[in-house]
């Protein structure tokens, strides 16, 4: 047999495996080893562990490196598609940067800021936009008038957008290294951390106001008790009449929702049925086992990341490791995966070099790190 | 995902795409370098590594689904070679890992394998729900008796359900493969398109 002939053979027996679980074609005719496969897969219910087994591994942490790359070839594009000015502007400053001498080059190379305010916006018209820190400008898409200013965006209403039903979506999309604020049309705040994107109305209208979104983010929803406000994820769905609450799916099994004021309804994907959410309580989505768990939690654990703090409660080296990946957009490298599992506890400063962050974690682990241009290997 | 847009993606990098072949490789790809590795973590490590490699090529594009799936579990086969080969140098290699594993036809069998148990998976989700968990049941070794009694139904009609999977399921396989499938099961007889 060749590499290529697996997915036909695969088929092959597939068909043949189904036909014998339905008793509706007993045929077992094939070559010896086939055979061992198939008579294996069905005995001692082989099938059904195998698949126990693959639930370790989450296919959505492997693909955020995909995003990520698709990251970078957005800001190219878009880059690219920017003004001349821009261009000129960045020759000249590279121009000046090569003057600079290598002592300079040292320095830049061996620090590792962290995360600012920047982001992507793309607008209803498919249109995009890319959002700094420093310059704040206005301008207007159907039914609201958009306001950047110095890391916000900030959406108002316009008089006709009550008669325009029909108002657009846009999309804020932060990467790694970055964070960016939100106010929606009717006054809803949003704080999107690193890695993240937000998907929303232009205006609402209609009886709900839905929004959408993947990574973490916090919300202080503007108070309506006749359009209650929806925060779709991938796993969850959360109902909102007017509370604050820290969602983040960035976890590597779980998507993680706290309250931090009012009452929420959240339900997952899979089960339909609405759980009731107390202020103070942490709701566990298992996306292995489809299944919702509450519990009462240290709210400022999960919302200190917006007020600049890292705070670490037991976490593992891994989850650890893989914030500080996307606040820093470093890559992570484990020399082994023994330490993956060694737990932290601190508060760290969000705005800091990460080698301050790594020194403060090796001094109480005694794990060592080595950066090296974006890279940090975990020895 | 129809298989052409499907490829078309891969082949020009849309996340859409590239997010569907996560979906359906990784975890087995993952689960294929651990038998070889015997370790999870370095598993993983292993398939990215191969899977970022795809991404980052520009020559590599796919024509069919055999020529991907053959790709992959090749390039992790490999790399999960090399891998105990540095393993072995530097004195990490664990005793467990005493597999026949670099024989290559070895290495292509349990790839087989592995993508037997994804498709039989992809096919058995698309299933309609009841039929969907009456196979599941008959899976856990239930009988037809005990499904009627869990699902609340008469045994003829989990019968009857099992049928209509097994009728929706070759609707799923196209029909050069069942031609093949019943060459294989009756080689001496005529096909004729009756039997089909």
């Amino acid at each position: 047999m060749k590499w290529e002939d697996i997915d036909k053979e695969a088929k092959r027996i597939v068909f043949q495996l189904f036909g014998k679980i339905t008793g509706e074609n007993m045929e077992s005719s094939g070559e010896g080893f086939r055979q061992e496969i198939r008579d294996e897969l069905l005995a001692e219910k082989q099938l059904l562990h195998e698949a126990d087994r693959r639930h370790k591994y989450d296919y959505r942490k492997g693909y955020s490196r995909i995003e990520r790359e698709l990251w970078r070839r957005r800001i190219l594009r878009v880059s690219v598609a920017a003004c001349g000015v821009v261009l000129i502007g960045m020759v000249a400053w590279l121009f000046a940067g090569q003057r600079m001498g290598d002592e300079q080059a040292l320095v830049v190379e061996t620090t590792v800021l962290p995360g600012s305010n920047h982001a992507l916006l793309q607008l209803s018209s498919g249109e995009k936009v890319i959002l700094g820190n420093a310059e704040s400008f206005k301008f207007s898409e159907t039914g609201s008038e958009i306001r950047v200013d110095s890391g916000m965006v900030v959406y108002a209403a316009t008089e006709s957008s009550a008669k325009n039903k029909a108002s657009g979506y846009n999309t804020l999309s932060v990467p790694r290294g970055a964070e960016y604020r939100l106010t929606l049309a009717d006054g809803t705040l949003v704080h999107l951390n690193a890695g993240s994107e937000l998907k929303y109305p232009v205006s609402f209208s209609g009886v709900a106001r839905k929004v959408f979104l993947k990574g973490e983010a916090w919300f202080e929803v503007a108070k309506d008790v006749v359009h209650p406000f929806y925060v779709m994820t991938e796993d969850v769905q959360i109902r909102v009449y007017g509370t604050s609450f820290n969602v983040n799916t960035h976890g590597l099994h779980v998507t993680e929702t706290v309250l931090a004021e009012g009452s929420i309804g959240i339900s997952g994907t899979g089960t339909g049925q609405e759980l009731r959410m107390r202020t103070g309580q942490l709701a566990v989505y298992d996306r292995v086992d489809g299944t919702m768990s509450l519990r009462d939690v240290e709210v400022r654990e999960y919302t200190a990341w917006k007020e600049g703090i890292f705070y670490f409660d037991d976490d593992t080296l891994e989850e650890i490791l893989e914030e500080l990946a996307r606040w820093y957009d470093v890559e992570i490298f484990f020399h082994s995966s023994d330490k993956k599992g060694i737990q932290f506890s601190g508060h760290l400063k969000r705005y800091e070099d990460i080698r301050k962050i790594l020194n403060t974690i090796t001094e109480s682990t005694g794990i060592e790190f080595e950066i090296n241009d974006r890279i940090v290997t975990v020895k | 995902m129809d298989t052409r847009v499907f490829l078309e993606g891969i082949n020009q990098k849309s996340g859409k795409a590239w997010k569907e072949l996560y979906r359906y490789y990784y975890a087995p790809l993952c689960s294929y370098a651990e038998r070889i590795l015997g370790d999870a973590g370095a598993a993983e490590d292993c398939v990215q590594e191969c899977m970022i490699g795809m991404w980052h090529k520009k020559e590599v594009t796919f024509e069919d689904m055999k020529s991907l799936t053959a790709w992959l579990y090749r390039s992790v086969y490999h790399r999960t070679i090399s891998i105990l080969r540095e393993w072995k140098v530097r004195d990490h290699y664990r005793q467990t890992q005493e597999i026949a594993s670099e024989d290559e036809p070895v290495g292509i069998t349990m790839a087989l394998r592995e993508e037997i148990i994804s498709q039989f998976y992809e096919v058995l989700h698309r299933l309609p729900m009841q039929q969907h968990n009456i196979l599941k049941y008959s899976l856990k070794g239930l009988t037809v008796q005990e499904i009627a009694l869990q699902l609340c139904i008469s045994e003829n009609s989990v019968k009857t359900q099992k049928k209509r999977a097994y009728q929706f399921i070759r609707e799923q396989f196209d029909e050069s493969l069942l031609q093949l499938l019943l060459l294989m099961a009756f080689p001496e007889k005529q096909i004729t398109s009756d039997i089909l």
